[in-house]
């Protein structure tokens, strides 16, 4: 299912998943789907951010641990958060 | 809890075992059963490659003894819709397990012991698979992992080879000089104080080769993902969330629910952390043996 992501949307894990993080980098379980996915470093944060913070927000984190540009780390983030709400990793909805 | 799995609670402890036909042990998987025949219909009638079960070695050090009932059931052959087709769940201590073929209720009477009431349709294939799948589902319940592996016994350790059907473990394993298959495409692990303890299950289409030759056993010198490759064979070690997903992608089990997955995922952690996970490129025709010494039971891993 293709969504509109923009900076004021809202992004949570999916309750329907497993995951395991070490040394920064995530092991994530989409139940359901019975697919693992393994994510790289900024994979990993931007996973671990998605506690409901909009994706405005997780790139101001990302913009502050990585050597990246605002903008960079807004589109980064909305390709990202699309790939794993394509698989069912994440939930993404209207900004709080 | 299932009411038709109360019939199996025993008053006293263990099951009369007067009041069945003559029964056949042997060991499977590190689970140790005694096949009974079905009470009041004469003894069970064992096809002939089942004779090859039979394993009167001492059952000492087994993840679980299992004594289960077992009659023929015609229906089941009828309805059969596939020998690989896997099934089983449980319910505290009670447990379903569903072949293609067979179907059985297990009880858990306490730590390592089980009784298990099981129908199975005509024939070695039903009872064979069946085996296999509550060997699987028991040591699962005691806190083993079945793996999705092949295994070699390489200078008295056991190396697993896993990945995807068609990754060449079986193939990997042939490369190895001077091992002996212990595992064609199933491995049962069971953690223990002094590390992971692997238990061979042969396995396969043809009735001849599926069955174990006795209780096997040996402690893990590591755990291989096998990629094939071009050029010269190679190993390394896969740390953190790499040697996770690669266990976890190995166990053939799937969870139901959020915390059986994340309890698996901490299964594989700890594996993880007990015994060396490695990708390894093989290369068809080339020896495997020296590179993968180091985690057999003569290296120094």
């Amino acid at each position: 299912m293709t969504v509109t992501l923009a900076e004021d949307t809202a992004v949570a894990q999916d309750d329907r998943t497993a995951a395991r993080v070490v040394d920064g980098r995530a092991v994530v379980i989409v139940i359901d789907e019975r697919k693992l996915h393994t994510l790289n470093d900024v994979g990993t944060r931007i996973w671990q951010l998605a506690d409901g913070r909009t994706i405005g927000e997780i790139a101001e984190c990302l913009t502050r641990e990585f050597d990246v540009t605002r903008e960079k780390a807004v589109a980064d983030t909305c390709r990202f958060v699309g790939e794993l709400h394509a698989v069912g990793a994440l939930r993404v909805g209207s900004g709080r | 809890m299932e009411s038709t799995l109360v019939r199996w609670i025993p008053s006293e402890p263990p099951i009369a075992r007067a009041a069945f036909a003559p029964s056949e042990r042997f060991a499977f998987g590190g689970v140790a059963f005694e096949l009974l025949g079905d009470h009041g219909r004469g003894p069970l009638t064992l096809p002939p490659n089942v004779g090859q079960f039979v394993s009167r070695q001492a059952m000492g050090g087994m993840v679980a003894h299992v004594v289960c009932s077992i009659r023929e059931d015609a229906s089941l052959a009828e309805h059969a819709t596939g020998v690989h087709q896997v099934r089983w769940s449980w319910t505290g201590d009670y447990g379903r397990v569903e072949t293609g073929r067979s179907k059985a209720e297990v009880a858990r009477l306490q730590r390592g012991r089980y009784a298990v009431t099981a129908r199975v349709a005509p024939g070695s294939v039903g009872l064979s698979a069946l085996v296999r799948s509550l060997a699987a589902a028991i040591a699962r319940r005691e806190g083993g992992l079945v793996l999705h592996a092949s295994a070699a016994a390489l200078d008295g350790k056991a190396l697993l080879f896993v990945g995807p059907s068609g990754a060449g473990k079986s193939t990997a394993c042939r490369m190895l000089r001077g091992a002996s298959l212990i595992a064609g495409d199933r491995v049962i692990l069971q953690r223990t104080e002094v590390g992971a303890i692997a238990w061979g299950v042969l396995d396969g289409n043809d009735p001849a080769t599926e069955l174990p030759r006795g209780p096997v056993s040996l402690p893990v010198g590591a755990i291989l993902r096998v990629r094939h490759g071009v050029g010269s064979p190679s190993v390394v070690t896969a740390k953190g969330a790499g040697a996770i997903a690669i266990l976890r992608e190995s166990l053939m089990v799937s969870a139901g629910s959020t915390e059986d997955e994340r309890a698996l995922l901490d299964d594989c952690e700890a594996l993880a952390a007990a015994v060396p996970v490695l990708t390894v490129q093989t290369v068809l025709g080339t020896e495997l043996t020296p590179h993968v010494r180091p985690w057999g039971g003569g290296g120094h891993a």
